[in-house]
This record gives structure tokens, sequence and C-alpha cells, in this order.
């Protein structure tokens, strides 16, 4: 199971780090850098060319119903099903993301996994009685992803809008959302990328 | 007003009264059971169909939360045959020393079969603590506990539903009855199993999208409120219906948005549940405890050593060593959330008596005391003598 990070991405990222070493706080740097390395490909070629400025309110309206395909990351750092809970643990110490995906040999997703879990794992001894449930127990002795996976993930299709995305994250409290197409994992969006997002177009105007 | 009043001592007092047992070292239950039969000394006359009412509510979240929140089907694995000898042989055995305990006593045919049933259902929160704190969960007979704390439940709610209609003829049904019974159970889970399929996943991306407040969050509570109802009308238990519901919900994303599942969990384990617990301290009735000394520390010994016996044989058999074994009994041994569901679900049907009852209930409390204690004494025992064989 050697490489579980997509190599690109790493390289990318090691580059970036030294071109852009701006933000205090270490995960707005690399979601920063994620989005950087996203949009020098995408946005050439993105279907609404920007129209001469009118009003604030006007572009933001577009830039509400622009589809997640403009918008996501399509590097997304992920988990094999049996990638061992060590990888994991080492991933997370690398990385800033809250949540990772989980996907198997054919891409497909099959669950996530949050920050919360890899808690509960690390510090079994503090978690809470409340949290004292077969589920627990089971993902602490588990060893490989799809052992300690959620196996429920939100998920959106790849031509849902910033809206369908937004909404998610306003109403539940979501940070992350894995976006599919036949199941396939195809990208990863966030509340950052959304909110730089449309600073972006703001400040533009 | 006094039902107002006698409903927020119950909250109050639950949660002092479970702070104070979690602060001794012992699960909330025992506090909050100790809550209602103080409300029953305290109060001259208790409001009991408003209490009864959020009780009855409090079962069926127990078990709704039981299969919605604490369970992944996914994550269950079972790695061997082997893996489900102990568990099967500790409920051969729990079944047959209730069942045998109520022959002594001269119950009749459904009291006797449904004490079996009730020796059956194990919680497994009572001595996760334990296993963590002593860092034993990984071990051979942790993860037996594991599993099979999960299948009894499932096999002891599956048992309950027939003896619930058992109860309805009131005798050994006719062949042909049992086979209705059957039949009906199989059409409920079939009901239950499409719905969560093909309509509940729907219905959750049409709330997501809906702009009245909370809708993702009340159509939770919706299906579990409807699968509680949709057992009644089948004749099981509402309480079962409710666990099945929980289950098929487990696996729908929007269902189990983190956000919602703190909502629901917050509004069962924060105040129905304990209210639910409350009312079985309330139900208790020290006087049937008194007049039946013998028959009571009869069924506490039948229940423990039933899960003991069956544990420790089933484990020796697949070659667990004899420690290994005795910690395995022990595990499958404490009682508490479905246990006692089952147990008032038996005392509403009137298939056991107010002196069972009790009787059973004060089992419960002292397995949720002793299990704990027993299973520390235990890994310990068993890590000197590893050490002394060093």
């Amino acid at each position: 199971m050697g490489a579980n990070v997509d190599r690109t991405f790493e390289l990318e990222n090691s580059f970036s780090r030294r071109n852009f070493p701006r933000g205090s706080r270490k995960e707005e740097e690399t979601e920063d850098r994620e989005k950087r390395g996203k949009h020098s490909g995408k946005h050439r070629n993105s279907p609404e060319p920007s129209p001469p400025p009118k009003s604030v309110n006007e572009r933001f309206e577009t830039c509400l119903w622009m589809t997640i395909d403009e918008l996501m990351t399509r590097e997304v750092v992920k988990i094999y099903e049996n990638t061992p809970v060590e990888e994991i643990l080492s991933l997370y110490g690398k990385y800033p993301y809250h949540i990772l995906p989980v996907v198997n040999d054919k891409n497909e997703l099959v669950g996530i996994i949050d920050l919360d879990i890899i808690l509960e794992i690390l510090l079994l001894c503090l978690v809470p009685r409340e949290k004292h449930t077969l589920i627990t127990a089971i993902r602490s002795l588990g060893e490989t992803a799809k052992e300690i996976m959620i196996t429920h993930p939100i998920t959106i299709s790849l031509n849902a809008t910033l809206k369908d995305a937004s909404d998610l994250m306003m109403k539940y409290r979501l940070d992350r959302i894995c976006i599919i197409e036949d199941n396939r994992l195809v990208g990863i969006v966030s509340k950052r990328d959304i909110v730089e997002e449309i600073c972006r177009r703001k400040t533009k105007s | 007003m006094s039902a107002l009043l006698q409903l927020l001592f119950l909250i109050i007092s639950v949660k002092i009264l479970g702070e104070a047992a979690e602060r001794i070292g012992i699960p909330s239950v025992t506090g909050e059971i100790l809550a209602g039969v103080l409300l029953g000394t305290l109060f001259l006359d208790v409001e009991t169909d408003i209490i009864t009412f959020f009780a009855e509510l409090g079962s069926i979240f127990l078990l709704f939360t039981a299969g919605y929140n604490e369970v992944s089907l996914k994550n269950l694995k079972f790695e061997s045959i082997t893996a489900l000898v102990p568990t099967l042989s500790q409920i051969v055995f729990a079944f047959i020393f209730g069942f045998a305990l109520g022959r002594i006593f001269d119950f009749n045919f459904l009291e006797s079969f449904f004490l079996g049933v009730a020796f059956n259902p194990t919680s497994i929160a009572v001595v996760l603590g334990t296993l963590i704190n002593l860092n034993y969960l990984s071990s051979r007979p942790g993860t037996a506990i594991l599993s099979s704390a999960f299948l009894d439940d499932i096999i002891a709610l599956f048992f309950l539903s027939v003896v619930v209609n058992f109860a309805r003829f009131n005798r050994i049904p006719p062949v042909l009855g049992i086979l209705i019974i059957a039949g009906k159970i199989l059409l409920f889970l079939l009901i239950m199993y499409i719905l969560g399929n093909y309509l509940f996943p729907r219905l959750f991306i049409y709330a997501e999208k809906m702009h009245a407040k909370e809708a993702v969050f009340s159509l939770v509570i919706i299906i579990a409120l409807f699968s509680a109802y949709l057992a009644e009308l089948f004749e099981l238990s509402p309480a079962i219906g409710a666990f099945t519901g929980g289950i098929v919900l487990s696996e729908i994303p929007l269902a189990k948005l983190q956000d919602i599942q703190s909502k629901v969990y917050g509004l069962a384990h924060g105040i129905l549940i304990p209210i639910f617990f409350a009312f079985i301290g309330f139900l208790i009735d020290p006087y049937a405890l008194r007049n039946a000394g013998s028959f009571t520390l009869l069924v506490i010994l039948a229940a423990f050593s039933g899960k003991l016996a069956g544990g420790f044989i089933g484990s020796k058999a697949i070659g667990f060593d004899s420690y290994e074994s005795l910690i395995f009994g022990i595990g499958v041994m404490p009682r508490a959330g479905i246990e006692l569901v089952i147990l008032t679900i038996g005392r509403e049907l009137q298939i056991i008596n107010q002196e069972i009852f009790s009787a059973m209930v004060l089992m419960v409390i002292v397995s949720i005391i002793i299990s704990p204690a027993c299973m520390k004494w235990a890994i310990q025992a068993s890590r000197r003598r590893d050490r002394g064989r060093q």
C-alpha cells in the first residue's frame, strides 16, 4: 500500500510552500496552496468569462450558481480502504484537514475519517462515558481505514452549485464535502474554498 | 402544576443522583433509578399518566439510539464461526437458567420463557470503561465480549417479540400460531428494509431541502416514532420497532449527520432516557421485594451464574485459558438499558408480576455495581499469573 498520497499534489505542496510562506495558521496555508494549484489550471476555461462589472450584487448572484466542478479541489489527499491506521495517523500529522476521504481500489468513495475519530482512537482512555458504545470500542480496535471510517459520508454531485454546498455547510456545520460522480471520488470542496471564491469576486469588483 | 413540578424534580434529581453515582465510580443508571424511588416517596400522588408517557418515549428512544447512534452494521465483523461459540453458549445457558428458575418456582410456561429471554441481554457500556482503563479491550476475551454483546441483544429482542405475541394467546400457541408470529416478524422486517432502502433516503433528500426549521432532525424523530408505531400495529413491541428503525437509519448519510446525531442524542440521553430509568425506580415495590427475599436472591444468583457458566464453558471450548474464560463470562454479565426495557414490557403486558419485576430490576442494579469490580479483579489476577509464569 505504498503511496497513498497523490504524488503530484505533494510536489506542488512543497513547491508552493517555498513560494508563499504567508498565513499564520498552518491550515490556512495548506488550503491556500490547494486552491492555488487548482485555480491556475481551472479558471482559464471557466464557462462564465468574467462579465463587465455591473454591481457587486449581480456578481455575487452568478457566484452562487457556479458549479462545484469549477470550485473543487481535484487533487485530493485520500486514504485507501486497507491503509493501516498508523499510516493514517501520519497523514493527519502531515496535513491540516479535518476530514479525509476513504476510497476503494476503483476510486469509489466508501467512507470518510475525521479528526474526532482519530482523537477517540488516540485518547481512548479519556473518551467520555456517554461514548462508551460498541462503535467506539470496535473503532479503537480497528487496524485499517475500513474498520475505523464513517461509512455514510455526505456527498454532492459534480453539477451541484456553490449554493447547494454552502447550504449543507451552514445548516450542518460541515467543513469539507466530498464530490462524487458515479460513486467515484472526483474532488472535495471546503468552506475555505467557498469563502475564498466569494472574496476573490468581491475584491475584483 | 404538580405534574410540571414532578417532572422538574425528576429531571433535576436524575442528573444529581446520576452524577453522584458516576463520582463513586458506578454507571449513572443506578443513580437515575434511585431518583425514581425518591419521587415515589416524596410525592403523595404522583402524576403517573404523564410520567408513564415520558418514560414510554424514553424506552422507545433508548432502543432507537441503540440502533441509530451506537452501532454501524458495516463496521461489525465476526472473525470466524468459532468466535460465535462462546456467544451462543452464554445465550443458551442464560436462557436455560432463567427458564429453569421459573419452573422451580412453579411459574407458568409464559413467565418462565420470559425470564429466560430477560436473562439474555448484555450491556457492554457497563464494563467498557474498565476494559479501556486496564487496556484490555484488544485481548481475545475483549473482542469476544464486543461481538457477543451486540448479538445477544438482537437475539433477546427477537425472542421478546415472540413472547409478546405468546402473551396474547396466554398459553403455548398452536403450530399455526407460531408460524403466524414468525410471518409477522418477517413481514415487519421486510417492510422496514424496503422503506429504509428506497423511501427513507429520498425523504431525507427532500427534508434537507425544506425551509421548515430542523426538517431533517424532525424526520429522524418521525421515523423513530413511525417504526415504533408500525411495530405496534404488527403486535410487536414499539421499542423493538424503534430499534429496527434506528438500524435502518444508521447508514443513511443525511440522517447520520453529526449535527443531527447529537441533537437526537441530546433529546434521548439528556431527558427522555433518564426519565425512563427513574420510572423504573418508581415502579419498584420495596414491599414486594421484602416478601420475595429468597426469590430475589435466587434471581440474582441465577442471572449471574447463567452468563458466567455459559461464557466460561463456551470460551474454554474454543481454547481460552481459565482466566480469559472467566473474564469473558464477567464481561457478558452486566445488564442495563435494553434489559430494563424488556422488563417494563413484560410488566406492562402482565407477563410478569410486580415481585418478579422488582427482583429483576434489583438484579440489574447489582449487576451494574459489581461487574466492573469483578472485571477489574479478574484482569489483574490474570496479569499477576502471567507475570508469575515469566
